[in-house]
């Protein structure tokens, strides 16, 4: 196992310096000079310069490269050029709020989708299986800012029941926390909740129809025993393939649900550095999702050695 | 087991969840009224949440915008407290009045004697003195130019400090100390090195302190108690600061009462006029619009040949942005020069009236001209107000005969490329309602390379510092300015659109919000009514 987490990692390497490099190639591409947006409208040619020089702009691209790569080597990712703050303090005070909302919304997605993938399989061509189908076609073709506006509309507005946008911390306390993330959990993990059903549906209707669930049936296993022990373990893999899959969209999708909730994490920093050319918080932003990626594929792995005794070996 | 337990799990937590937010209320916030006279009575402990935009920084020296006067007091004060109606001179902050010596060489500012930093430290001479110098001094001053007509600052006594002027120069500087330039920040902090960028402390001699700031995105603030010089402001007890870009999830907020006041530009008058008419909301429209909407030309390529220019200004149907675009919540200018007529500094003369609609003769210039099909790139910048008419104009344009490249880029990055002359037109306010017109004329198009060709910028710049002579009085500076547009206008090196409304749609039981004719409402006002 320590073996292919070590190669794993490995792997990770030349994927983070591949994407890394290519964000720095973009801005540069990019009609942006950082230094003259710092400066502003009224600066002298002299002020911009020494900006450049300050924030070490004045290099070639492979030489600033170089320089961030050694410096985020020792865990530097540099400061901002718009707050002049570090970006792992920019990251780190974010980072909660897009875990917190996109956690909560996996888990949406799991209790809601797995039940439903499970319940069709076991009625094909039934009122349920063409239940979870539409319901599924439906999740994927509803927008998760049109949902999470419409929920607000319902929520928030009309009924009062929800607050409409911001966040408030754990520290502020468990209800409150869980409270200012109901919608926007709502509004991202009913998005997962289409594939994931449709992948358990397929997965579990392929075990259900094994030979070894049919002898288990006839040796008078209890249903639920067949279902839960044996039949979903092994439906597993794909069901946790495609979880894999959309840890990675939700970081996508939580982008627009922050906006539309006017959260200020991960989603609204990425845009907001985007446009404001920041380079040094974007390329953070991008070496932290990277890592979380890299880390959620090594995980969705080492479960396959969970669930599939013969990738063991 | 562990299975079943942690289904019931999800089950618990998801309900537990579910039942309190339902249970939870709402925040119990402030209402409106008004110090300068309204009749409803303040809620002293009251908190107003407003969603507008926040500064990079909280030092006056590295961000303009006023946001930071809820901390720190300016020299002088450039509107009026309950409109928030530009006035038409400034009128006393921490100097209680300012005089211009006879020469016009100086401006001598008397200074209030009953005011201290909140760590204790005067506010006097020697505090306005370090404070401009550092404003003009500091390699990241973002008001170097706007001080540039100050030579040196004097300590007379401990309450006159005198700002000696560049000669023939200075007029502007008044207005200038009513903005971020004008802001006095404790010696003893700058002194001690304080990062008052991010944390002011007890730096300031202004009614509030901040609890927290997160640059850009939120600051929170509560009223510093005792005795102020200036008791119409800090009424509300905290105020919440945050900034929220997308304009349907701050009415949004609005409604769902997570927001007590917002900002709303023109696209968004329907749905406000909706919440006013439910009562949700209470906000007040006027005809003084001072938001200057329009587009700047930069006279190279085909748009070198004034005729082309003038070509451009003719094919675009202003009226129909206006109606269409701006929700009718705008009006069309009367004359070339970017000033709402309620500015000071507007012009009575009537030599400066805008060219009439008219895409055939638009058409025929460019036929007159030799390019027939002219080739310009247009930007307009996302985020902005201004964004919203660009592909108006590109289709415009194009009706007559342009070939239009419109692209999106950040407001800094467009300017520097329109600079360059890398873009030949740019979606842009020419003069933002700002108190002083050298504001925009001398930062924004300082040296006119943003807004004239080399050929006439000694013109140009003539007429800049001619309305920049201390000696003229506020209408004839207003008329200096008419030059420098009858200048401009007569070249079309730019057309104003329209003049728009901005509004700052509140709860009803929140008062004190200037709600129009300005863009930067002073939020030291604000208060929520008691009972609300």
């Amino acid at each position: 196992m320590l073996k292919t987490v070590v190669r794993r990692l490995l792997w990770a390497l030349p994927l983070f310096l591949l994407i890394t490099f290519f964000i720095f190639a973009m801005f540069d591409l990019a009609s942006t000079d950082p230094a003259q947006r710092l400066a502003g409208e009224t600066a002298t040619p002299e002020r911009v310069e020494e900006l450049r020089r300050e924030f070490g702009l004045d290099g070639s691209l492979v030489s600033r490269y170089g320089t961030w790569v050694a410096d985020a080597v020792h865990g530097d990712l540099g400061t901002s050029y718009v707050t002049r703050e570090q970006v792992t303090t920019l990251i780190g005070d974010r980072w909660s709020i897009t875990l917190s909302l996109s956690l909560l919304a996996l888990g949406l997605s799991l209790v809601i989708a797995v039940p439903m993938g499970i319940v069709a399989a076991l009625h094909p061509r039934g009122l349920s299986d063409r239940f979870v189908t539409m319901m599924a076609s439906v999740g994927v073709s509803v927008p998760a800012f049109w949902l999470a506006l419409l929920l607000v509309l319902l929520f928030s507005v009309k009924l009062g029941w929800l607050p409409a946008i911001g966040y408030r911390p754990l520290s502020a306390g468990v209800g409150a926390w869980f409270e200012y993330l109901i919608l926007p959990m709502v509004a991202l993990g009913l998005l997962g909740v289409a594939a994931i059903a449709l992948q358990t549906k397929g997965s579990m209707m392929e075990v259900l129809s094994s030979d070894y669930i049919l002898a288990a049936e006839a040796k008078g296993l209890p249903r639920r025993k067949v279902i839960f022990k044996h039949a979903l373990k092994n439906a597993a893999i794909p069901i946790v393939t495609v979880l894999g899959f959309r840890v990675a969209n939700l970081f996508g999708g939580a982008v627009l649900v922050e906006a539309v909730f006017a959260m200020d994490g991960m989603g609204s920093l990425a845009v907001r550095s985007t446009l404001n050319a920041d380079l040094p918080v974007v390329i953070g932003i991008t070496v932290i999702t990277v890592l979380m990626v890299v880390a959620i594929n090594l995980a969705v792995d080492m479960s396959y050695l969970y669930f599939d005794p013969r990738t063991r070996r | 087991m562990r299975g079943r337990f942690g289904r019931q799990f999800v089950v618990c937590a998801v309900t537990a969840g579910l039942v309190l937010a339902a249970c939870g209320g709402d925040d119990d916030t402030g209402s409106g009224g008004g110090p300068g006279g309204a009749d409803a009575e303040v809620d002293p402990n009251g908190t107003v949440r407003y969603i507008f935009t926040v500064p990079p920084s909280l030092d006056p020296a590295l961000a303009t915008g006023t946001s930071a006067n809820l901390v720190y007091d300016t020299l002088l004060e450039a509107r009026e407290p309950e409109s928030g109606s530009l006035l038409d001179e400034p009128r006393a902050g921490l100097a209680t009045s300012y005089e211009f010596a006879p020469d016009g060489t100086y401006l001598e500012l008397q200074l209030r004697d009953d005011v201290t930093f909140h760590d204790g430290t005067p506010v006097d001479a020697e505090a306005v003195k370090v404070n401009i110098e550092r404003q003009k001094t500091l390699p990241a001053s973002v008001n170097v130019v706007a001080l540039s007509s100050v030579d040196r600052v004097e300590v007379v006594d401990p309450e006159t400090v005198r700002l000696h002027l560049v000669a023939g120069k200075g007029a502007e500087v008044p207005w200038q100390l009513t903005q971020s330039a004008g802001m006095v920040v404790s010696p003893k902090a700058l002194d001690a090195g304080q990062d008052i960028g991010l944390d002011p402390g007890d730096s300031g001699s202004g009614p509030y302190s901040v609890v927290s700031f997160t640059p850009g995105q939120s600051l929170v603030l509560e009223r510093v108690e005792g005795e102020r010089w200036n008791p119409e402001v800090g009424m509300a007890k905290r105020l919440e600061l945050s900034f929220v870009g997308d304009q349907t999830a701050r009415l949004n907020a609005l409604r769902s009462r997570d927001a007590d006041v917002v900002f709303a530009s023109h696209d968004a008058y329907p749905t406000v006029q909706d919440l006013v008419d439910q009562g949700v909301a209470a906000t007040e429209f006027t005809d003084e619009a001072v938001g200057g909407y329009g587009i700047q030309w930069h006279s190279t390529g085909d748009m070198a040949d004034p005729l082309v220019r003038e070509a451009a200004n003719l094919a675009v149907d202003r009226a129909a942005i206006c109606e269409t675009i701006m929700n009718g919540q705008c009006y069309l200018p009367e004359t070339t020069q970017p000033l709402p007529p309620a500015h000071w500094a507007y012009s009575d003369r009537d030599d400066m009236a805008p060219v009439e609609f008219d895409q055939d003769k638009a058409r025929e210039l460019l036929q007159e001209a030799g390019i027939p099909h002219p080739e310009i790139t247009i930007s307009q910048s996302p985020g902005l107000v201004t964004a919203s008419y660009a592909p108006a104009v590109q289709a415009d344009l194009e009706e007559v005969g342009f070939e239009v490249n419109l692209t999106s880029q950040p407001y800094t990055d467009a300017g520097a490329a329109f600079r360059e002359g890398s873009l030949q037109a740019m979606s842009d306010i020419p003069a933002q309602p700002t108190p002083d017109p050298s504001i925009d004329v001398n930062s924004i198009y300082a040296g006119g390379k943003r807004l004239v060709p080399e050929e006439d910028l000694p013109e140009f710049n003539a007429l800049a510092d001619a309305a920049l002579d201390p000696q003229l009085s506020v209408s004839e500076r207003a008329e200096a300015y008419g030059e420098l547009w009858k200048f401009v206008g007569d070249r079309y090196y730019f057309m104003v659109v329209a003049f728009a409304n901005f509004s700052f749609p509140h709860a009803p039981n929140i008062g004190g919000v200037q709600s129009h004719n300005t863009a930067a409402p002073d939020l030291r006002y604000v208060y929520a009514e008691a009972g609300g």
